[in-house]
């Protein structure tokens, strides 16, 4: 494979200004090519037609999160209330009808920065999609600030139930993510010995929280691929994807398979942003009717502890001889 | 004496590998080669779409080839998840050579939602014996259990998850690692230790350079999630697909439940362990660290506050510094049995056995059919909550559980006979007994959540209280390598010398009192 001609937009999906995109995120790998030697930007290197695409993986629910309450019910219910703690690259909002059960459970992988580069380049576009998937009376102006900036938490992207547009976590970024796999490009080594398991590297080369589902599985795996001697970019289209839930074992009262609960909103079943876990009306019953091990669906969390994240890498082969080094350097 | 372990299968004599033989260990003293008619009342994929056709493969990667072939192109069986596991998985990728990983693959095939229907399980793609399949029997509900064995791949027909509930076979050959005739995860919960997942990775390096697994598809193609897909995907399901449909014949019209006792021994004792971590690497513990401690090595939080609806355990967690101490002191160290002594815990901290999640859907389904009420369940596992494994007070009550019962349309005087005979040998009896603990919990009555969180929250006190001291931790670490001595000693899953650290710790009937502090040193 030749050069990339230039960085899709997320899932492919259309877009008016595709080369202001693309340049967002040449800008955003930029910094990193010198320093990061087996980091490369695929628009300006070639990328041979054999080179592999692992999938990494992890789960939407926050881990630290759980670590820290030490308590399912307590973790999904603070999750559930408060989108700065779902920090897995993916968010989700719980809508109750009025019996409080839930009747949808939204997800989220979309990165802030697109939506950005939409209120810069086509804010018609950006309300458009405000009011598709979020509320109709959503207005330019409730998205920006006074100098016109766009506002990544806003009147329509928030913690309130239904109101989720794209991710706002602090650390649910596209540059966070660019920024993890290119310092994850460098081998470390401690006491003379290569470190190679995942919260030691995390804390050794300072690559996020190491109680994370994500930044220690990011890292190591992109760390295992470096020490090889590959060199290593982002798959084109750059972003953060939902996968399908694990949906087996669950208990729908008719009997039906949960896993056809799943519709896709934005992007589609290879490069899912946006999807909803909800139970059409026809089969009379809702979400909250579902059970997992004996017990009713009650909060998003228990269906996020299912939900697949994932990023996609390029790793090309090569023969680099990579030179570790220490911790924290 | 006839071997009658799972290594049984590969000791026989070679026989006709064009043929399925039955070799149900305990029941049949010698494989012996099936009917066609018998082939054909084998109601799962393998079986059917193979063995019937006379087509029986020689390898495991041949087995899936062979099985998704003989299906339509949109069939579920076509879909394929591979997954990766090995004791020494990590520590053979950090350091190439130095242990054997033990590096074992299970491949699934199927999707939906009671899981997989075929399970195959080996520790390279193309080995032709000791592969095990286990594959869903549609007409007679259980897995069929496959084992092959030798150069050629003979087949075994190894029995029904119903034959590990038969006298006969009970607890041999695969029902030995299989007691309930459920699949087998014993790293069921995050963060899966052994296990290729999003917490731990299995870098290609597990691998000699020149070992073909290295490019194999099983390996490249590995299900990204790992453990997580797998526990939720498959074992979860499985086991569960299992339960159901072994409890299925008790409900609705008037049963006679033949042996109640192998349910209640699954809600009692300890046939099975789940083993469960605390989320820290070893390698990256440092003073600071707080360990979360897995609240199902202080109380079966599953059993009493999720199934039963008691009062949930506070974190646990204990700090960098006191563990690292309990490492150094107890002489803490991974051995391989064959020169291989590295310092250190297991890759995450705090390997600790728990109640089996089969044996938590042994009890949610008793409860379901009608066959315990929920008053009982709640007394029974309050006897010496303190203690969720291995519990010899919990299994002492065994003795009174009456050997048939009826039931009827979610009724059964099972609960109220069980009762009446504990309580009956609690009143002969001293204080202090297993039965006397039970009387008095039931002496509670109908309403004892409250009575009983009140007790479980002045344990759950002086847990947290006992881990801020460095003596007080001390304790906890001696009673979970106690535990996990037993479960070395009694069960065969325990069988691959990593899985578990060494301490200087010997055993001395350590057992966890109401108070907290642990009996026996």
């Amino acid at each position: 494979m030749p050069k990339l001609t230039r960085f899709s937009a997320p899932a492919g999906l259309r877009d008016a200004s595709p080369g202001d995109w693309s340049a967002r995120i040449v800008a955003a790998i930029s910094p990193y090519l010198s320093g990061h030697p087996q980091f490369y930007d695929p628009t300006k290197v070639d990328t041979p037609p054999n080179a592999q695409q692992p999938m990494l993986s992890w789960a939407a629910f926050p881990a630290a999160l759980r670590i820290e309450t030490g308590s399912k019910l307590q973790s999904w219910k603070l999750a559930d209330r408060d989108r700065s703690l779902q920090d897995e690259y993916c968010e989700w909002t719980v809508e109750r009808n009025s019996s409080r059960k839930i009747t949808r459970i939204t997800f989220t992988t979309e990165v802030p920065e697109y939506w950005e580069h939409l209120a810069a380049t086509d804010p018609d576009r950006l309300v458009g999609l405000y009011r598709e998937f979020v509320d109709p009376r959503a207005k330019l102006s409730h998205l920006l600030d006074r100098q016109g900036n766009y506002l990544r938490q806003n009147r329509w992207n928030n913690s309130r139930p239904g109101c989720l547009a794209h991710l706002m976590q602090a650390n649910n970024t596209l540059l966070a993510a660019i920024d993890l796999i290119a310092r994850a490009t460098i081998p470390r080594i401690k006491n003379g010995e290569p470190v190679i398991n995942q919260q030691e590297l995390v804390r050794c080369a300072g690559l996020g929280n190491p109680l994370r589902n994500s930044d220690p599985q990011i890292a190591s795996a992109i760390n295992i691929a470096a020490r090889e001697g590959n060199s290593i970019t982002l798959a084109d289209p750059p972003g953060l994807h939902l996968g399908r839930p694990l949906t087996a074992g669950m208990v729908t009262p008719d009997g039906a398979d949960a896993a056809r609960f799943w519709r896709i909103d934005r992007g589609d079943a290879e490069h899912t942003l946006r999807a909803r876990f909800e139970v059409p009306a026809a089969r009379r019953y809702v979400v909250g009717d579902i059970k997992i091990d004996g017990q009713p669906i009650s909060f998003g969390g228990q269906v996020a502890d299912r939900v697949p994240v994932w990023v996609k890498a390029v790793v090309k082969k090569g023969n680099r001889k990579p030179r570790p080094r220490p911790c924290g350097g | 004496m006839a071997d009658e372990t799972c290594r049984a299968f590969d000791s026989v004599a070679p026989f006709d590998p064009k043929a399925l033989h039955r070799f149900v260990v305990g029941a049949d003293p010698a494989p012996r080669r099936m009917s066609p008619a018998e082939v054909r009342a084998l109601g799962d994929p393998f079986a059917s779409l193979l063995i019937a056709r006379g087509k029986l493969p020689i390898s495991g990667e041949q087995v899936l080839a062979m099985l998704k072939a003989a299906v339509p192109k949109n069939d579920p069986l076509r879909e394929q998840h591979s997954f990766v596991l090995g004791e020494g998985s990590q520590i053979a990728a950090a350091r190439p050579g130095s242990v054997d990983p033990t590096i074992r693959f299970v491949v699934t095939l199927g999707r939906g939602p009671d899981g997989p229907d075929v399970f195959l399980s080996a520790a390279d793609p193309r080995q032709s014996g000791g592969i095990e399949v286990m594959a869903w029997d549609r007409k007679a509900g259980g897995f069929n259990f496959y084992r092959s064995t030798g150069n050629r791949a003979m087949w075994m027909f190894a029995g029904n998850s119903r034959d590990a509930l038969r006298d006969s076979s009970r607890g041999k050959g695969p029902f030995e690692s299989h007691p309930s005739g459920s699949l087998l995860m014993k790293e069921l919960k995050s963060p899966w230790i052994n296990w290729h997942s999003p917490d731990a990775n299995i870098a290609e390096t597990v691998f000699a350079a020149n070992d073909p697994r290295r490019k194999h598809e099983w390996f490249v193609r590995k299900e990204p999630g790992g453990g997580l897909t797998f526990e939720f995907e498959a074992a979860r399901p499985a086991m569960t697909r299992w339960a159901k449909a072994r409890f299925a014949a008790l409900g609705g019209k008037a049963r006679t439940v033949t042996r109640p006792r192998h349910i209640m021994e699954q809600i009692l004792d300890t046939p099975t362990v789940n083993l469960s971590t605390t989320h820290i690497e070893s390698r990256a513990l440092t003073p600071a660290s707080q360990l979360d401690l897995p609240p199902t090595f202080f109380v079966d939080s599953e059993a009493l506050s999720e199934v039963l609806g008691l009062r949930f355990p506070p974190p646990f967690t204990v700090s960098g510094k006191i563990y690292a101490k309990c490492l150094s002191k107890f002489d803490v160290r991974l051995e391989d049995g064959e020169g291989f002594s590295q310092k250190g815990d297991t890759h995450f901290c705090f390997l600790v056995t728990e109640r089996a999640f089969e044996d938590q859907l042994a009890l949610r389904e008793a409860l379901k059919v009608g066959l315990i009420t929920k008053r009982l369940a709640a007394c029974l596992l309050m006897v010496d909550p303190w203690n969720p494994v291995f519990s010899k007070r919990r299994r002492a009550l065994l003795r009174h559980v009456p050997a048939t019962t009826a039931i009827a349309k979610g009724k059964s005087r099972f609960s109220a006979d069980l009762v009446s005979a504990i309580l009956r040998a609690a009143d002969r009896g001293p204080a202090g007994t297993p039965e006397a603990e039970f009387a008095n919990r039931w002496k509670v009555g109908p309403g004892f959540a409250g009575e009983f969180n009140r007790f479980l929250g002045r344990y759950y006190a002086a847990v947290a209280r006992q881990l801020r001291k460095q003596a007080g931790f001390e304790g906890y670490f001696k009673l979970a390598e106690e535990r996990r001595q037993e479960f070395r000693a009694t069960m065969p899953i325990a069988e691959f010398p990593l899985l578990l650290p060494r301490t200087n710790i010997t055993a001395s009937g350590r057992r966890m009192r109401a108070d907290g502090t642990v009996e026996g040193g």
